[in-house]
């Protein structure tokens, strides 16, 4: 009988051990992987007090630029509201070969300029910058047609992509938009007139409204807003939602639509017609036509 | 008549008739004037993400953080963010208020600043704020907390907070998905239990029972700590829940049969799933407490696919009983079976929506696979997307996405995500196949 060599018996080991090795296997067991819950913690809301001032605002402060004083007044020291003093013209107003003799007392009332009073810190304790105060100044030069645009104020035009920037008061345009039957109604038979008016800024307000259908609900929501406009294009009053409800959807879409009105000023609102400055104006933005067909 | 009265009654007239003239002119003057705006840009509100600071090795924490709250809200199809490098103010700081006109420059609707930063304690916090652009309002502030390899999680939180705030519906960014990850060739495919965030990130495969086990149709709990899935071995299909939290995992009873299809009750005190058993497949339901399992459906016609409705009553499930595979509704204690769907092709794996507003379905139909959704009477139904291959859908926890898979011709399955109203579609990122989505409730 044939002796096995050394050399068969290490290549018979070594088979042996690769067989071993294959049963055994090098099976990968994954670390069993706990997913904790991860303590994330809301605060609270920051308390704004610890905030420092804002950096100003230089559009919303830009006083109008200087103009000749009709007589020269002495300076008052406080920011107190200006006395209603009547005003010799009125921007926008129809332009007239000469310039019209300030009165003792105006031959209408006149559109009240706001009070320029500093704003009151918001509920959060943060100064707020408020827009510029609709304030003109008495000139003494004729009426313009339209006041001078800042270059700011220019931009602003650009990204508000308004219909019209022209200095000439504009003609009311009808709304080529489909109406629910309410748009742009007068408040009563006096003011008829103003329909067409009432179209001309809706149909500003409608290029400046961004909603989203998508989102459930909001093709339901039709959020009133108040506000005044003054004839420089801002909004001097509100805006306000009227119709209020405790709902996060028309909170939502409410909030969308004030930032509509607030994204307006001051070119949005400029050469409106006349009638729809300096009285408060409540629009409707029906989200349900605005989103009908989608 | 006394001279004094005649002439007392005199003013007194004449006052009447001047406030009569002038009633008109006030009420003129002062009378609201009101419209209607009824048209509108129906497009992603505009926004910018802007929160800064670092970690605690000075790394970028809060670009990173900035990166996942914007793709989160671009996925959701509401929200249009603005690319950094638009930005003109830049470094902002937290506690001041931004400078309104540089982010109305670049037609930012709202702005969203905050700082990342680490706390004494070692924990990232951080501080951020929404703001309306336009009002000049802040509308958020909060500040969040975790440990630093959370941040993923604070970021999706944010978003959160911002969606909310800003559509009024519940946000569900800061969630997870189960599914199956698949690897190997088409005949011979490795199919593993994973998770991962709903955005595609964090990765991970979860560990299951027993060796070349093929993991499908995991399904979440309603606490989202617990998953249910099919184990499915040569020898056996079993169902096994999996505590996500302590990594424990245990087969759901002894079944006669091939189990499959599992679906947690609202409650989470009741499985439902199919058994296949003897050419006939059956719904039924296990109380999880005591274990014990009720038939729902009998007969030979294959009854699978069991979702219960949001508020545990009724039962959606597939059954081929009337000739092809429709979607049946019943009573979740059985019995009071309608049939749903009535259009041409095969509707299956229906999936209530978390409100009980909705079914998601699968709809085949003319050598294509569709997703779409219908009244839980089977009204309104409306297909989402269609493809080649797709099917199991499952819902975002606030019933406004559904994520599902999508198989390609070469046979690799990925996952997508809609919009239910369609027009919203996006892959979810995974670097590998993936099928069988479940989607979490919002994380605690």
């Amino acid at each position: 009988m044939k002796k096995f060599g050394p050399s068969l018996l290490i290549s018979l080991v070594l088979h042996a051990a690769l067989v071993l090795l294959a049963f055994i296997t090098w099976t990968h067991t994954p670390k069993p992987l706990v997913v904790n819950s991860v303590p994330v913690q809301v605060i609270s809301d920051m308390p704004s007090r610890q905030m420092a001032e804002a950096p100003v605002d230089e559009l919303a402060v830009k006083t109008p630029a200087p103009v000749p004083q009709p007589e020269p007044v002495p300076p008052k020291p406080t920011p107190a509201p200006p006395q209603p003093v009547p005003e010799p013209i009125k921007p926008a107003a129809k332009p007239t070969p000469t310039p019209p003799k300030p009165t003792p007392t105006p031959p209408k009332p006149t559109p009240q300029p706001p009070k320029p009073t500093p704003a009151p810190p918001d509920k959060n304790g943060l100064k707020k910058v408020e827009p510029a105060p609709a304030k003109t100044p008495p000139q003494k030069q004729p009426a313009k047609p339209a006041p001078k645009k800042a270059p700011e104020d220019d931009l602003l035009g650009r990204l508000a992509a308004t219909p019209s920037q022209a200095p000439t008061k504009r003609q009311a345009q009808a709304s080529t938009q489909k109406t629910t039957g309410q748009s742009a109604q007068g408040s009563g038979p006096a003011d008829a007139g103003l329909k067409a008016e009432v179209s001309a800024l809706t149909s500003r307000l409608n290029k400046l409204w961004l909603l989203n259908c998508d989102v459930p609900g909001s093709d339901e929501v039709s959020p009133e807003i108040r506000f005044t406009l003054s004839p420089n294009g801002r909004v001097t009053d509100g805006p306000t939602w009227v119709n209020k409800r405790n709902d996060p959807v028309w909170q939502a879409g409410a909030n969308l639509a004030m930032a509509a009105v607030n994204k307006g000023q001051p070119n949005a609102f400029l050469g409106l017609p006349e009638g729809l400055y300096n009285r408060p104006i409540k629009i409707t933005f029906n989200a349900q036509a605005a989103c009908r067909g989608r | 008549m006394k001279t004094t009265t005649v002439i007392s009654r005199m003013f007194a007239a004449m006052a009447g008739a001047i406030l009569l003239l002038c009633v008109p002119a006030m009420a003129n003057a002062q009378s609201e004037l009101t419209g209607t705006v009824d048209s509108g840009n129906i497009q992603p509100l505009p926004i910018a993400i802007s929160i800064g600071g670092t970690d605690a090795a000075g790394g970028d924490m809060g670009a990173k953080i900035s990166k996942v709250v914007m793709n989160d809200l671009e996925g959701s199809g509401y929200f249009a963010p603005i690319n950094p490098a638009a930005f003109i103010q830049t470094n902002l700081d937290v506690a001041v208020q931004p400078d309104f006109n540089s982010w109305k420059t670049i037609n930012a609707q709202y702005l969203s600043n905050g700082r990342a930063f680490v706390d004494a304690d070692g924990r990232l916090q951080v501080d951020f704020r929404l703001w309306d652009i336009f009002s000049q309002k802040q509308l958020l502030g909060q500040s969040l907390t975790a440990t630093p390899e959370n941040w993923r999680r604070i970021a999706h939180k944010i978003a959160d907070a911002i969606y909310e705030k800003l559509t009024g519906q519940e946000g569900y960014f800061d969630t997870r998905i189960v599914f199956v990850a698949e690897s190997g060739y088409r005949t011979a495919r490795v199919k593993h239990l994973a998770i991962m965030d709903q955005d595609g990130a964090n990765p991970s495969y979860l560990p299951v029972a027993g060796n070349n086990t093929k993991v499908m149709t995991p399904r979440f709990s309603a606490d989202s700590q617990e998953v249910a899935y099919m184990a499915l071995t040569a020898d056996s299909a079993r169902i096994y829940i999996y505590n996500l939290e302590t990594g424990r995992q245990e087969a759901v009873g002894q079944i006669q049969g091939m189990a499959f299809a599992p679906r947690f009750s609202p409650d989470g005190s009741k499985l439902a799933f199919s058994v296949s058993q003897g050419g006939a497949t059956n719904i039924y339901v296990m109380d999880l407490r005591t274990r014990a399992m009720t038939k729902l459906t009998s007969g030979s016609a294959i009854n699978t696919s069991p979702s219960f409705s949001a508020d545990g009553s009724t039962i959606a499930f597939t059954s081929d009983r009337g000739g092809s595979p429709q979607i049946y509704l019943m009573n979740a204690s059985g019995g009071n079976v309608r049939r749903i769907t009535f259009g041409g092709g095969s509707y299956s794996t229906p999936v209530f929506s978390p409100k009980g507003d909705m079914i998601a379905f699968t709809k085949q139909s003319g050598g294509r696979f569709s997703i779409g959704v219908m009244d839980p009477s089977g009204g309104n139904a409306k297909l989402l997307t269609s493809s080649y291959l797709e099917e199991g859908p499952t819902w975002a926890p606030n019933g406004r996405y559904i994520m599902f898979f999508r198989e390609s011709p070469a046979g690799v399955p990925s996952l997508w995500q809609v919009e239910v109203t369609g027009r919203v579609e996006r892959a979810v990122p995974y670097a590998g196949g993936a099928s069988d989505p479940a989607w979490s409730p919002r994380l605690k």
